[in-house]
């Protein structure tokens, strides 16, 4: 998969996630799970804060290789939804965004064959969740780092159709097992599909699936 | 934003909005470009869509063209049909607008073609 070119000026990383060492090992699990991907065929495609919108855009250009897709991205904070447009245009692949707080205004009826979430996961105080400066909500995730996931995963499987993928970051802190776990009471199941130790963090990629009978 | 993206969005999480769909559409500049053509992508989509929505949609921003009010039959094998849903999903783009939750009013402003649809935490 191709690093997608993603330039970013002062402004922009004032309030937009630089792509950092998560945003490049989800890229590279959405690689070694490429063969999947493209047999899942995926049409509609959804990424959950995009941020400065590489992950997204990487999918998009290897997918658009093989077959064409739809690519839309949400995320609370419209210099992110700006810029993540504007990295798709600069590499020439079309991204749909809206500025949302996670998929609140998103029809939930399984309608995404992939949904991508690199969701604020470091451990911080409860209130840090809720602290208004935009940067902020890139990284804080309250207690366990698990407040933001937590609010968004019962919508899962109500926006994922039969065959979709669900690719998840997290970190040792988060407890990934007992996520998977969580995701089994709306008969999903997840796994480990990729890992990696960087300074300070033991990052885990989960992929989920519907389980069919 | 596009009549596809339209297609899934609803307002059903603000407070007293019982189905908050479809959203209405108020377009002041709209951008229509070409996009390659592939029929399969399409067939695909159409089962993923509220057909009366986006005909309806389509219509309030005055771009319905000849695009049939139901759903045509067979439609994996109507090219002229496919090519019409192409048309209207993927080159047709609201860049400035409102989208209007049709139960309350409330608008939610479209600007550079991206909808601005945070709220504020009294509305949920």
């Amino acid at each position: 998969m191709e690093t997608p070119i993603v330039k970013l000026d002062i402004q922009d990383l004032e309030t937009v996630y630089e792509p950092s060492e998560d945003s490049f090992l989800l890229i590279d699990a959405l690689e070694a799970d490429f063969e999947k991907l493209k047999k899942a065929k995926p049409v509609m495609c959804l990424e959950i804060g995009s941020g400065s919108g590489v992950v997204i855009t990487a999918l998009a250009k290897a997918l658009n290789r093989f077959f064409p897709a739809y690519f839309m991205a949400v995320d609370i904070n419209s210099n992110a939804c700006r810029v993540t447009k504007r990295v798709g245009q600069d590499n020439l692949v079309d991204i749909n965004v809206l500025q949302m707080d996670l998929i609140n205004l998103v029809k939930k009826e399984n309608t995404f064959d992939v949904v991508i979430f690199n969701p604020p996961y470091v451990v911080t105080e409860s209130l840090e969740v809720l602290d208004q400066r935009l940067i902020s909500k890139t990284w804080a995730g309250g207690i366990d780092g698990r407040e933001v996931m937590d609010m968004l995963f019962p919508h899962i499987p109500n926006i994922l159709s039969n065959n979709g993928l669900f690719y998840l970051v997290t970190i040792k802190q988060n407890d990934p097992i007992s996520i998977i776990n969580v995701f089994k009471q709306w008969k999903m199941s997840g796994e480990i599909i990729c890992d990696r130790k960087i300074r300070g963090e033991h990052l885990y990629i989960l992929r989920f699936v519907k389980i069919t009978l | 934003m596009k009549l596809l993206t339209h297609n899934m969005l609803t307002s059903k999480c603000l407070k007293g909005v019982t189905v908050g769909y479809p959203l209405a559409i108020v377009a002041k500049d709209i951008k229509v470009s070409e996009v390659d053509f592939n029929s399969e992508f399409i067939a695909r989509i159409i089962p993923k869509l509220d057909w009366a929505t986006l005909w309806k949609a389509a219509e309030s921003i005055g771009h319905v063209g000849e695009l049939p009010q139901t759903l045509v039959e067979d439609f994996e094998e109507n090219e002229d049909f496919l090519k019409k849903v192409h048309h209207i999903l993927l080159e047709v783009e609201v860049i400035n607008g409102d989208l209007l939750c049709p139960e309350s009013g409330r608008k939610f402003p479209i600007n550079d073609g991206i909808p601005n649809m945070l709220l504020n935490e009294d509305e949920v």
